[in-house]
């Protein structure tokens, strides 16, 4: 058997007191496609930016062809042959669909002089091979998000790499843009080229690899040759674990009292989002599970009015809205925890208390002037309520930790008054102590009469917390889960798309 | 204002505060503080510095007529200031001032000239800045159109305005009624000196205390967070957009009445100055930051040094040249910390 | 058809043959030689700096200060004629000036990361006092009295046209070729487009940035020397404003204020119909007010259009509300 190609021996990677990658060795083969299978969490993204080198491990040993790699970068990683598609659309939107596949113009003669049929010609070729016709000539701004994303890939693949890297590669795609992918990739096998490809799909998982990896917590779970493997034992695999350890056992998790706090009606975006049904109940913690390109956080941002809507109905206790923009909604009491604290729901650049300030400036103020005292007792209260590690003045957000950040910008959101709550990624890239505190709000929430719609994409906390558990796919619901029939498998098989 | 931030000038791994065991940032953010400190107060100080300088190298300068002079040329341009200063807090740019200050401050004089008593061209002078400003506002914020290109078209459609009834002025005097309203004294100086330090006392306490002012700094700071926190955005971008044309008309009839006559290079470059003292005075072209006070103080150094540097031979067309070299130092070490500091 | 009228530039193609003709037949000294002489020049001279300008366009920046440049340019080489260097020389020295400060900007944009308006905006003023300051010395008239094998760069004829048209031409021809035969002259392309992607890919973003705003000096450098050998003098007006113009006849040429379009031709066209606007003003004796409002409403007229156009086709994008 051929020495591996690319090798991880004991690879840690620590952020803080969290371990994303802990005690990592598995070898992938020359020419073969391996898969990276994991859920939201596993370690699947750190990896994949130590093999590009935009990360460095925080121990182990990184092996290259046989050799020791010590300094990596990005620039060394393509250097050795490594080529990377990434998550985030890379497409020159101006510029025709050839020059974005061969953006370095290698078909350029001496001096860099362009040799234009030959470079349509080439990506013709290269086109058809993937087996999509599009005419080469035209600007990438024309083609769909799928075909862009494969354009992209193509981009790669045609950069003659030793080892494709795919990250989420068919996210964006449809059934037929991702058939043209899979038998693309297995030409390239047969080329010689080596593919590492991570993915929560398991469909794809198991119609392409040779062999799998699975992460789970941060540490290799197996790896398994994909030689008669069942969706189910992958599935098993991928989210088998103690529950016991994280989440309080004896917590009862809320039943709610029936009656509706929030509804929403045939809701479509202009995204993937389309044909949303679902009501939300007062005591209720609804969780709304989905896999990356599953549009949950887009169908919460269309919910809350941040994005735009095709069509659908709100319904908030007894008002029909149709339309709507986040600061109606707040005034009927619903509140919006954003997924991406980096993004928006905080003020990284302002001190604890003027962000505490920031979502009460009508309650704060008397005469329209700022009540100073009702603040300072607002941010004690605050900081005192949710454990906020911080001091609340003269000292910038950005610099908090991130379970502190988490904490504090829950603390805008969940505020006194029972009402109703859209929550996205709860514990996202917080510590495992502020996790459980974090989860002890929202079960405080609930017991108070709040309903709490928490949208996440940590299959922990969403069986930990939730009676009711909706899964989506590709822009739609396609099942909800109930009582005792929330297990890790059943939900992440309807999310993988795992036929049972 | 948006622009292009190049990728290398992202950084994502920013140094983080080390802990101490209970988990508490270490005791203070030595660095913010120190930093708000000096955009805060910095600029007072260099003010004062300066002040100090010339007075002692050159008696001319400490002369009342001399600093009375600089105090009154502040006080009226001190609305246009204010208006600017707004925006970029909330990270927008109207460079169209100077021109909305030249055509309100002309026609108000001209219809003044023409027979209209006083306060109605004063009140038309006024009504057009608004109606600039909401034009600038609807633009940027609706159809999203980058305010720097917007409103350096407004800045020329404008400009040109205002030269056309310069022109029809032709050189006359403006009415006596309207050349007398910059002229009105109050206990012996020009009433705009007293309703300077008046007005910007009130700004400052308005501006930190008062709950839609501050708005605008969420606004700034992060224009997605202040909308789920049901902040209107929207309407406030576009508000402060028309706030800020009428503001500068206002500073343009005052000026136009000390001026007497109209005079086409009314107000040119005026934004290039406001600017230059708005990010000396610590405002950050990010948005989310600056200070009334500060644009004013910086605005009286910039005049100061002006001042003080003819008086020892320095050309005044040179003077450009002075200012120039200051923004951009300004900017890049504001760019600077931007990028470490997040 | 309604996709040809999304293309700016061949609208502006389409008003510039139109204008000219309304003017040719009803105005008479339109079609004179003496117009012709003049329109000529104009496109010579406008028509080299919105080159370069409209580089910088295509890869998302814009430089403010190009006037400055070209009247800084203008007057160094003045000053170098009258030291008595040799003519090429001085006209070398003056564009290396240009192509200088040009590459200032550039690395306060590149390198520094200022906003390219402040930059821009600064050194303009800058310029500008440097200009004014050095015209003190000098009577109202400036600097005169060049040798005449200078004024002829810029007055002599071949062939028809101007000496400066052609090689305003030839200048064209190159940057023409260079952006669309040359893999390194994509590349400002790719910048313009995506930004990330482009760095990511491994292009110097750097770089490509500090040799655009070089270019576009040299180019002001350029345009300011031949506009001194054609009016004989070098004063403390020339160039001063220009640069509004040219970014307004860039937008209306094609180019977009977010990066990744535009085009040579664009610029040119773009360049003819203001010189054609600037024209009818001389020709139908408009006063010189109107001039600056027909200019402000042409270029917010050519944002509103690309913002409106750009909202639509996003209504079918998955685009948030922010």
């Amino acid at each position: 058997m051929a020495n591996p190609i690319l090798e991880f021996i004991g690879v840690s990677k620590k952020y803080g007191g969290n371990y994303a990658l802990e005690d990592v060795s598995f070898e992938v083969r020359p020419g073969e496609i391996h898969a990276i299978l994991g859920e939201n969490g596993a370690g699947k993204s750190t990896l994949v930016k130590i093999v590009s080198g935009q990360v460095q491990p925080s121990a182990g040993t990184l092996m290259f062809k046989g050799t020791r790699v010590t300094v990596h970068t990005p620039a060394r990683s393509r250097q050795m042959g490594v080529a990377m598609v990434q998550q985030e659309l890379s497409v020159f939107d101006h510029l025709s669909i050839a020059e974005n596949v061969f953006p370095d113009h290698r078909f350029a003669g001496s001096a860099g002089l362009i040799n234009w049929n030959l470079l349509y010609r080439a990506a013709q070729g290269a086109c058809e091979a993937a087996g999509f016709s599009a005419d080469v000539r035209a600007p990438a701004s024309a083609l769909s998000p799928g075909r862009k994303q494969l354009v992209e890939i193509l981009r790669c693949v045609h950069s003659n790499p030793s080892v494709l890297v795919l990250d989420e590669p068919t996210s964006g795609l449809n059934t037929h843009e991702t058939a043209m992918l899979v038998s693309l990739l297995l030409s390239l096998r047969d080329r010689g080229v080596t593919i590492l490809y991570i993915s929560h799909r398991i469909p794809e998982v198991l119609a392409l690899s040779n062999r799998i990896t699975i992460l789970r917590d941060g540490r290799k779970r197996a790896t398994v040759e994909n030689d008669g493997l069942t969706e189910s034992s992958l599935v098993q695999m991928m989210v088998g674990r103690d529950l016991v350890s994280l989440y309080d056992p004896t917590a009862t998790k809320q039943n709610g009292s029936g009656a509706a706090s929030l509804a929403v009606e045939g809701l479509s975006g202009y995204g993937s989002v389309h044909d949303v049904d679902l009501t939300l109940g007062e005591g209720e913690i609804l969780g709304v599970f989905g896999l990356e390109g599953s549009g949950s956080f887009e169908l919460a941002e269309t919910i809350v009015g941040l994005r735009r809507r095709r069509s659908g109905r709100l319904r908030v206790g007894t008002t029909v809205l149709r339309r709507w923009q986040p600061r109606k909604l707040l005034s009927l009491g619903v509140q919006y925890l954003h997924n991406n604290r980096k993004d928006a729901g905080l003020y990284l650049a302002l001190d604890v208390s003027e962000n505490a300030e920031a979502p009460r400036l009508r309650r704060l103020s008397s005469h329209g002037l700022l009540n100073r005292r009702k603040l300072s007792e607002v941010v004690r209260s605050s900081i005192q309520r949710f454990e906020i590690k911080a001091r609340p003045r003269h000292q910038r957000v950005v610099n908090l930790s991130g379970g502190n950040q988490q904490k504090l910008m829950m603390s805008l959101c969940l505020d006194g008054v029972p009402k109703c709550f859209v929550v996205c990624e709860p514990t996202r890239g917080v510590d495992v102590g502020s996790k459980a505190q974090i989860h002890g709000f929202l079960r405080n929430v609930a017991a108070e009469g709040g309903s709490i719609m928490m949208f996440s994409s940590e299959l922990p906390e969403i069986i930990a917390l939730c009676t009711r558990v909706l899964i989506m796919r590709a822009g739609g619901v396609v099942g909800q889960l109930v009582g005792n029939d929330i297990t890790d498998e059943n939900v992440m098989a309807r999310a993988a798309g795992a036929s049972n | 204002m948006s622009w292009r931030v190049l990728p290398e000038h992202l950084t994502d791994d920013k140094p983080r505060l080390r802990s101490d065991k209970l988990g508490y940032a270490r005791a203070m953010d030595a660095g913010y503080f120190l930093t708000s400190l000096a955009q805060s107060y910095g600029i007072i100080f260099v003010t004062l510095v300066t002040f100090v300088v010339f007075s002692v190298s050159r008696k001319a300068f400490l002369s009342p007529e001399n600093i009375y002079g600089l105090f009154y040329g502040v006080s009226l341009d001190l609305y246009a200031i204010t208006g600017f200063t707004l925006l970029i807090i909330m990270g927008e740019i109207d460079l169209s001032v100077g021109s909305v200050y030249a055509l309100s401050g002309t026609t108000a004089g001209y219809l003044a000239t023409r027979g209209f008593p006083t306060e109605f061209g004063v009140l038309i002078g006024i009504v057009i800045g608004f109606a600039v400003g909401a034009g600038n506002g609807l633009l940027v914020v609706k159809l999203k159109i980058n305010s720097i290109i917007l409103t350096i078209g407004t800045l020329l459609t404008v400009r040109g305005l205002s030269d056309v009834v310069a022109a029809t002025m032709a050189g006359n005097r403006y009415a006596e009624g309207f050349r007398a309203i910059a002229r009105a004294r109050f206990l012996s100086v020009n009433w705009t000196v007293p309703a300077m330090f008046l007005v910007v006392l009130v700004l400052e306490f308005v501006l930190s205390r008062s709950t839609s002012a501050r708005v605008l700094y969420y606004i700034g700071n992060n224009g997605k967070s202040a909308l789920i926190h049901g902040m209107r955005t929207d309407a406030t971008r576009i508000g402060a957009f028309v706030l800020s044309g009428g503001l500068a008309a206002l500073s343009g009839v005052l000026v136009a009445s000390r001026i007497t006559i109209a005079d086409v290079d009314m107000g040119r470059h005026l934004e290039f100055t406001i600017l230059t003292a708005a990010v000396i005075g610590g405002a950050s072209l990010f948005g989310g930051r600056g200070r009334i006070v500060n644009s004013v103080v910086a605005y009286l150094f910039l005049a100061m040094l002006v001042n003080g540097l003819i008086m020892f031979g320095v050309e005044p067309v040179f003077q450009q040249v002075i200012v120039g070299v200051i923004l951009v130092a300004v900017v890049a070490a504001d760019t600077q910390l931007n990028k470490e500091a997040g | 058809m309604l996709a040809w009228f999304q293309s700016s530039r061949e609208v502006a193609f389409l008003l510039t043959v139109v204008g000219a003709a309304t003017m040719a037949l009803t105005n008479r000294y339109f079609a004179t030689a003496s117009n012709f002489d003049s329109l000529q020049t104009i496109l010579a001279v406008n028509g080299m700096i919105a080159l370069g300008m409209m580089v910088l366009l295509i890869a998302g920046f814009f430089d403010l200060s190009v006037g400055s440049t070209m009247g800084l340019a203008g007057i160094v080489c003045a000053m170098l004629l009258h030291a008595d260097l040799p003519i090429p020389l001085a006209v070398a020295a003056a564009v290396l000036f240009g192509a200088t400060f040009g590459l200032v900007n550039g690395v306060l944009v590149a390198i520094i990361g200022i906003n390219p308006l402040v930059a821009t905006l600064g050194t303009m003023f800058v310029g500008r006092g440097i200009i004014e300051t050095i015209a003190t010395t000098q009577t109202l008239t400036g600097f005169t009295g060049f040798p005449k094998s200078f004024t002829d760069l810029g007055n002599a004829k071949a062939g028809g046209l101007y000496f400066m048209l052609w090689i305003f031409l030839a200048i064209a021809i190159v940057t023409h070729v260079a952006l669309n035969r040359f893999a390194w002259g994509r590349q400002f392309f790719f910048l313009g487009s995506n930004p990330n992607a482009a760095h990511s890919f491994g292009f110097s973003t750097r770089r490509i940035i500090s040799v655009a705003y070089a270019l576009a000096g040299a180019l002001a450098a350029s345009a300011g020397v031949l506009t001194v050998a054609r009016a004989e003098t070098a004063n403390r007006y020339l160039g001063a404003g220009i640069e509004l113009e040219i970014i307004v006849a860039c937008l209306i040429g094609g180019a977009s204020t977010s990066g990744g379009r535009g085009s040579v031709a664009g610029a040119i066209v773009g360049t003819m119909l203001m010189a054609l606007i600037r024209n009818s003003f001389v020709l139908y004796e408009l006063d010189t007010q109107w001039q600056s409002v027909i200019l402000g409403g042409v270029l917010i007229g050519a944002v509103v259009w690309e913002a409106a156009i750009r909202l639509a086709r996003n209504k079918a994008n998955p685009n948030g509300v922010m």
